[in-house]
């Protein structure tokens, strides 16, 4: 009988304990990203899944980008540079293209590179990257279609085109974007959304408690 | 023997510790919530019944003890706007102040008037979250320069009644009527979450939810009639919930809820839910939150 009581009183404290430190961490957000299927810069189909166990940090963009791209890739390396190798080890830091008809596997890896050779660059079918898209909630659109005249845009990677007349009609490899980074977690759930204007100190904190949770 | 005293230690640590009396924080929030869409349908019946009867928009009755006060409200009141309300919980266990302020239409001598009103009810929760109007204090009534109220008419007040009602029943609050199902066909409910797409009867998708959202409240933070069938009084309403609380395995959850829901509203009180549409938008965190560079 005290055994019993002993076993219960003991469920009912750990029960308590968990609530009260299950809301202290970042909550789930509900219905933010979800499994996906993408090609990482070797040409390999990859899953959300495949990373399962790791930390990740995901971005939108692409490598024609003249702003925000380089700017957000800068502020990742900074971010990655602030944790401890077993913490890099313990995490991924990755970037959607949204131009997944230039941003190729080897192009992405190229781009990619310039930051850091650790980065993921995701790339895939307009499907594939369409649906991803989706799933984050994020957005993106051709700047051609808004009307924005785009020739005059500075580029970081000048786009090669095999004749005059290909570069003439390119009217539409430019874009806006979403600048979210989304924070996943181990088991692959959305537990922040952070930007560039998010303190360093502040993000490395949250990947930490990620990374460090049972 | 050395059980017991191990079970005496543990009774202290327990009888010491704030976290085994105090409430959690999921616990507040589910008593808020619950307590908030309760009364808030409530309210919502009380100033509806007070417009003029029409033909399609009926209400519950409102308990006869209130009659004389109630009977203090000017005649042939056409419209109500809620200007203002505040919501205060009390010492008393379960008990809330809700004080509302309201622009009050209605017609004399062939002309348009219009008063402002200050009121305060005062309710006690019970166990089962039902919502119970203990006192109403009038605050205070002016006569106000006519204004005209666009849509705040008995079906304004319907929408809400029914919205409340139908989050509270979200959070488990069995007291309202809703009828599931059209003839023998079960009212259809989809819900997508992420790469999650679930779809069946109301009761076999909110079961499957419970999963995601296990322990938590719903906040009514967005309303809108998206259509009306005059013939079938069938409404689409589209509202967007906040969601905060637990999932099945107690990891905390934040959920912004984007509902369409198809309801019937039938002349006997009760709500036949026809369809259901449900996705998780992307919770507003932080004001970049859709930002596009």
């Amino acid at each position: 009988m005290l055994k019993k009581l002993l076993i219960i009183t003991f469920i009912f404290i750990v029960s308590h304990l968990n609530i009260a430190r299950a809301e202290d961490s970042l909550p789930i957000l509900s219905g933010v990203g979800g499994e996906f299927t993408a090609m990482n810069a070797d040409g390999i189909e990859v899953e959300l899944s495949s990373f399962a166990g790791k930390v990740l940090v995901i971005a939108f963009g692409y490598t024609n980008c003249a702003d925000i791209c380089p700017f957000t890739l800068g502020y990742l390396k900074r971010l990655y540079g602030e944790l401890s190798v077993e913490e890099q080890q313990m995490m991924r830091m990755m970037f959607v293209t949204v131009d997944p008809e230039y941003d190729t596997p080897e192009h992405l890896k190229a781009f990619i590179g310039h930051f850091n050779k650790d980065f993921i660059g995701l790339s895939g079918t307009q499907e594939q990257i369409d649906y991803i898209v989706s799933l984050y909630q994020a957005e993106y659109n051709r700047l051609s279609v808004l009307n924005i005249p785009t020739q005059n845009i500075r580029r970081v990677t000048p786009k090669l085109f095999a004749d005059e007349k290909s570069a003439k009609e390119d009217s539409a490899s430019l874009y806006s974007h979403s600048v979210t980074l989304y924070l996943i977690d181990k088991e692959g759930y959305t537990r922040s959304l952070e930007y560039t204007g998010t303190p360093i100190e502040v993000f490395t904190g949250k990947i930490r408690q990620l990374i460090n949770e049972q | 023997m050395k059980i017991k005293s191990i079970l005496i230690i543990i009774l202290c640590f327990v009888g010491a510790a704030p976290i085994s009396a105090a409430p959690t924080e999921v616990e507040q929030r589910v008593e808020y919530a619950t307590s908030l869409n309760t009364m808030a349908s409530t309210i919502m019946n009380w100033y509806g019944s007070l417009i003029e009867p029409d033909q399609k928009n009926s209400f519950a009755d409102v308990d006869k003890q209130w009659d004389e006060y109630r009977s203090l409200y000017p005649r042939g009141i056409s419209q109500i706007q809620i200007t203002s309300t505040d919501l205060i919980k009390l010492e008393q266990a379960h008990s809330y102040q809700f004080t509302v302020e309201s622009l009050i239409n209605y017609g004399a001598n062939g002309q348009l008037m219009t008063s402002k009103h200050r009121e305060q009810f005062i309710f006690h929760v019970d166990l089962f979250s039902e919502a119970h109007i203990e006192a109403v204090i009038r605050d205070t009534v002016k006569e106000s320069q006519a204004v005209e109220l666009q849509g705040k008419g008995r079906f304004y007040y319907k929408i809400r009644q029914f919205s409340y009602a139908w989050l509270a029943y979200l959070d488990g609050v069995e007291g309202r009527e809703f009828e599931l199902s059209q003839g023998h066909e079960p009212a259809l409910y989809t819900l997508k979450i992420g790469s999650k797409e679930i779809q069946g009867t109301l009761l076999s998708t909110l079961a499957e939810r419970q999963q995601f959202l296990a322990k938590g409240g719903h906040v009514l933070r967005q309303l809108e009639v998206r259509s009306i069938d005059e013939k079938s009084n069938i409404v689409t309403i589209e509202l967007i919930a906040e969601w905060k609380g637990l999932n099945h395995i107690a990891k905390p959850v934040l959920a912004k809820i984007q509902q369409e829901i198809k309801v019937k509203m039938s002349d006997d009180q009760l709500w036949q839910i026809r369809a259901i549409k449900e996705q998780h938008l992307l919770p507003d965190i932080a004001p970049w939150i859709g930002l596009l560079c």
